[in-house]
């Protein structure tokens, strides 16, 4: 039986990541190990090049076919997770999901070794601070894929669960993660291996591409001084150039974090041109969005009501960007502990499959708390809710209310009915809501979460991720009552009922999730998919 | 996998319970206003009671929603005014000898041409809202002589004569769009309708009027409304 399988059934978490993805299992012998990719590395490039004869190529490869063909490769496809934008490759119509879904199809394959189609589950790693929407495009990548997702599970949550296996101690933690794409922060509580979210925050588009883009203008802006205009417009011009450029980017900030200079090198049709570029010059670079991540940090922390420096006893950080030097001293100078880098490219993958584990029963889970139990010298008792996790809602949630105490007869606005960081499952019911026309046969119901850093009843602050319509309401006076209940799941996932009480039955709400593909759309890609032969 | 369709929604939305005191202002905004002209040659304000919608007499003012002309009504209507109403988004239903006042407010969309006798007419729903409530063909009751023939017209034909008939291909019922509006126009009277068919190809109009106004489909408007196309269909069947 191969690592991780229970039951013919592979069990995996996978973190997948804005630019790179990880696979990891719980073995029979209950250690948490990472599965290798097509290459036998432990990290895949998120990206996808589609060939010429529509085969999808996912991972290292992807990227350097991407960078030379950039119209037939997709990156950082996860920052479109859960908005409307359709992609039309090699003649073939894809969307966020089905991108996300070959990804993980070859994720997985290459993982358990088996073709698509084998019978695998995971859980699904994403940022804290996605939304419904996000979170529902997630589960449809996974499903389209073919994948059976017992969860989606929030990054922080995932590394934190890995880190307090490996500490064995009940601590409150700040978990600072800066991935490629997005930023996280989130405090929470480790307790006998399992993890209390106290409250979340973060910024949907602020990560490693952010800053790679960053020292690639300063770069850019220096090539500017050696070569003559001519020259600096053929490079820009040039896209393999370009392509080439961008990766000595990555690269020299990768570089940065181990030395304080580096050089990049580009060869134009004429001349060769270096630039240097220091550690001091990406912090002054990337200055205003480190900025950002500590105003984040303080409204996290006021979320939980909690003193940074007092109440909080580690602060991990986690995602490969968390690896730039200038980050930690400001870290340490905010909140008065040293940051522990905590694996940070592998950590949210490992947390993910000890959840997917626990959420399936397997074997392994049983054999892992035993391990970590005797490890520890504890007998067991501080890992046993290893697994475990209570979430927050990171938005607030609320209905989308015509105001009739307004004179003009025009205003609406959102009444928020869960607030942002309560615990999660979540379940809210209100009677304060009622029709506006007699005899009105149906209602519309429209869903709206934060879409701003704090919660505001002004619509334009909010975004609406359910739309529908309640019918069959008979003859009613207008202001009759409907009562709207909205049911958060464990993972995030959405759910609003609504139900009209003069007449005692239930009423359907049927609804959409904006941003996200529907059922005939959904029943298309997977065929899509299916049939899209995948190499790593 | 989630089997959800993506859709658009228009009803109603919610307001506080126990409503604020401008609950009917808010309302407003979901009302349909519908003007009725004195009746004359033709009645529609009958269909329309018979449907309970509500209406209110033609004052000599376009403000509101449908617009519904009677044929020979004594009331003036102005060409221009019509067509700024119905350029801006209003729904005019006219019949018959209304087609002067068309040519006038319309220039170039409705072709006329003779006129036809007394009498009743086989006639095919083009339509395919209205076909599947009320089926493939009908019959149309002309009471009077020189009622308006239609040659053609620059939008849909929703009844035609059907071939081997005097006026085989002729529109009899049709819709057309101008700027934000419409206009729907029958040759023959509503009141001279008899049949249970006939009467429900009328409300049928109505419905297909406040659909076109309302932008949404008919079974929409009929919902909207409180009227069941099944029981409709089930009566036009007999």
């Amino acid at each position: 039986m191969r690592a991780g399988q229970n039951q013919g059934r592979h069990v995996v978490g996978i973190d997948l990541g804005t630019t790179n993805s990880v696979v990891a299992t719980v073995d029979d012998s209950g250690a948490v190990v990472v599965l290798p990719n097509a290459s036998g590395g432990e990290i895949t490039p998120s990206v996808v090049y589609f060939e010429p004869d529509g085969t999808a190529v996912v991972g290292e490869e992807a990227v350097h076919a991407t960078a030379i063909d950039p119209e037939n490769g997709v990156q950082l496809i996860k920052r479109a997770m859960g908005t409307d934008s359709p992609l039309r490759i090699r003649g073939e119509r894809h969307t966020p999901e089905s991108v996300s879904a070959l990804i993980l199809r070859q994720l997985v394959s290459a993982a358990t070794g088996e073709p698509a189609g084998a019978p695998v589950s995971t859980v699904i790693t994403v940022p804290a601070y996605f939304g419904a929407r996000e979170r529902e495009a997630t589960k449809a990548a996974g499903e389209i894929a073919g994948l059976d997702v017992l969860g989606l599970l929030d990054e922080p949550v995932a590394a934190a669960a890995h880190y307090g296996l490996l500490s064995g101690r009940d601590r409150t933690v700040l978990v600072y993660d800066l991935g490629g794409g997005t930023f996280d922060t989130t405090v929470l509580r480790i307790s006998g291996g399992a993890v209390d979210v106290v409250a979340t925050d973060g910024h949907h588009s602020l990560g490693g591409a952010d800053v790679d883009q960053r020292l690639f203008d300063v770069i850019m802006e220096r090539l500017g001084d050696q070569l003559p205009a001519d020259e600096l417009d053929q490079v820009t011009g040039d896209r393999a150039m370009l392509a080439d450029l961008a990766l000595g980017t990555e690269a020299a900030k990768k570089d940065l974090s181990v030395r304080t200079t580096r050089q990049v090198t580009v060869r134009t049709p004429t001349r060769r041109a270096t630039v240097t570029v220091t550690r001091a010059d990406l912090d002054t670079a990337c200055g205003d969005l480190f900025d950002t991540t500590a105003e984040i940090i303080d409204r996290v922390l006021r979320a939980a009501k909690l003193d940074g420096r007092r109440d909080i006893d580690d602060v991990i950080m986690v995602g490969g960007s968390s690896r730039i030097l200038a980050l930690s001293p400001r870290l340490t100078a905010m909140l008065g502990k040293t940051p522990q880098l905590s694996d940070p490219d592998l950590a949210v993958a490992k947390g993910a499959a000890v959840r997917a584990h626990h959420l399936a029963g397997t074997a392994q889970y049983r054999a892992l708390t035993a391990t970590v139990a005797r490890s520890l010298g504890s007998g067991g008792a501080t890992v046993r809710r290893a697994g475990q996790v209570v979430t927050v809602t990171p938005r607030a949630v609320g209905i989308l209310i015509e105001d009739s105490f307004d004179p003009s007869g025009q205003r609406s606005f959102v009444e928020h009915l869960v607030a942002a960081n309560a615990p999660l499952p979540a379940e809210v019911t209100a009677t304060r809501f009622g029709t506006i026309v007699a005899n009105q046969q149906s209602v519309r119901v429209q869903v709206y979460e934060q879409a701003g850093p704090v919660p505001s009843v002004e619509t334009e602050h909010n975004r609406r991720v359910l739309d529908g319509e309640l019918t069959g309401l008979g003859a009613l006076p207008a202001g009759s009552v409907i009562t709207i209940t909205i049911r958060i799941a464990a993972d995030g996932r959405l759910a609003v009922i609504a139900h009209e009480p003069q007449s005692g039955s239930e009423l359907v709400l049927e609804a959409y999730v904006e941003g996200v593909i529907d059922g005939p759309e959904a029943e298309r890609l997977t065929r899509l998919v299916a049939l899209t032969k995948v190499r790593g | 996998m989630s089997g959800w369709r993506r859709r658009t929604f228009e009803s109603p939305g919610l307001t506080q319970a126990p409503p604020g005191p401008y609950v009917a202002k808010l309302a407003r905004r979901w009302s349909r206003t519908i003007y009725v002209t004195s009746p004359g040659y033709d009645n529609i304000g009958k269909v329309l009671r018979s449907m309970s919608v509500e209406f209110e007499p033609f004052k000599g003012a376009y403000g509101c929603d449908l617009l519904f002309a009677n044929c020979g009504s004594g009331d003036y209507l102005d060409p221009a005014s019509l067509q700024q109403f119905v350029r801006t988004g209003g729904c005019l239903y006219a019949s018959d000898l209304t087609s002067d006042l068309l040519s006038r407010a319309f220039p170039g969309m409705f072709r006329f041409g003779g006129s036809g006798s007394a009498g009743k007419v086989a006639a095919k729903i083009v339509d395919a809202e209205l076909r599947s409530v009320i089926g493939h063909s009908t019959t149309v009751h002309f009471d009077m002589d020189a009622w308006a023939m239609l040659d053609s017209c620059q939008g849909e034909t929703l009844v035609k004569a059907a071939p081997g008939t005097a006026y085989a291909g002729r529109p009899l019922m049709v819709e057309v769009e101008f700027g934000k509006g419409a206009v729907f126009y029958t040759s023959f009277h509503n009141r001279a309708q008899a049949s249970a068919q006939e009467k429900v190809l009328l409300q049928l109009l109505v419905l297909k009027q406040i659909s076109t106004s309302s932008k949404t489909t008919l079974a929409k408007a009929s919902q909207s409304l409180g009227i069941s196309l099944t029981a409709l269909k089930k009566r036009a069947d007999g």
